[in-house]
């Protein structure tokens, strides 16, 4: 039996209202969830709650749920919508849908340098991390969505699509914008701590 | 084959050609392109090694259990028949 076949039993015996099944299945299904939020929104506290919303939201559509994606693509779907309303309510600024479009534009004027091959050691890993992090959190909303599914969780285009309910054109071209801006951003980022080794030494 | 591409081709395709959703004859034309262009090479780089970046530092963690005996209480006080 796959996954996918213990889950729709356990989604077909917890629509009968057997509450140990509906554990069951987040017991299968939390991490995944859990970790979706972390990586939408860098905080461990949003991550628990937006869990937590996705689980009660999902017990009682239950009865809705015809089974024509799984049961994590439909989890995805809600936990998203969550994610995506705790996001429109962040103070930080974002950058501007016209820039990220100008991106791609703007490249045939723009010095592309190579840094694939800077050294990174444990510490300068947590430095790019929230370097990276304050990047992605700048992204807007619908943007950095498609990102954390795509790159991030890896789901394919398609399964990005449903679970935004968008074309997989919508997600090729957010996907490719955002990973240009992130690109950008490192950029930045290896010429200015290449900057900061040069004054050290 | 006589197609050519420009740089500007190359960075509007790059996307879909790191996510394999390139048919085979375009991708060979990429390809005659980048491993002749630096700079298209070095974006096509760039662009692999944040997805990279982005996958290694956010791996996944494990879900403290709290957070999960929390939300089986709430859906229980909720909804116990």
């Amino acid at each position: 039996m796959t996954n996918t076949d213990g889950e729709a039993v356990l989604v077909e015996r917890a629509k009968n209202g057997d509450m140990k099944a509906f554990e069951d299945l987040i017991k299968i299904t939390s991490g995944r969830i859990y970790n979706l939020g972390l990586r939408m929104l860098h905080n461990k506290e949003d991550a628990a709650d937006i869990m937590q919303e996705t689980y009660i939201a999902a017990y009682e559509n239950l009865p809705k749920f015809k089974g024509t994606s799984s049961f994590s693509t439909w989890l995805y779907r809600i936990a998203t919508n969550f994610a995506l309303m705790k996001m429109r309510k962040e103070k930080g600024r974002k950058v501007s849908e016209e820039r990220l479009k100008d991106i791609s534009k703007n490249l045939y004027n723009t010095a592309i340098n190579d840094w694939t091959d800077s050294p990174v050691d444990h510490l300068k890993k947590q430095e790019l991390k929230t370097a990276l992090d304050k990047a992605i959190e700048s992204l807007p909303p619908k943007y950095r969505s498609v990102f954390v599914l795509h790159d991030i969780e890896g789901l394919p285009i398609a399964e990005v699509a449903d679970i935004l309910s968008i074309s997989k054109a919508a997600v090729k071209t957010r996907s490719h914008r955002s990973r240009l801006y992130l690109r950008e951003k490192l950029s930045e980022y290896f010429k200015e701590s290449g900057v900061k080794n040069l004054i050290r030494t | 084959m006589d197609r050519y591409f420009s740089c500007k081709d190359i960075y509007r395709m790059l996307s879909g050609y790191i996510d394999d959703e390139i048919d085979t004859m375009v991708r060979e034309i990429m390809e005659e392109h980048i491993k002749e262009c630096e700079r298209c090479l070095s974006l096509l780089h760039t662009l692999e090694k944040t997805i990279v970046f982005s996958r290694e530092t956010h791996r996944r963690k494990k879900v403290p259990e709290r957070f999960v005996k929390k939300v089986y209480y709430e859906i229980r006080i909720r909804y116990k028949r």
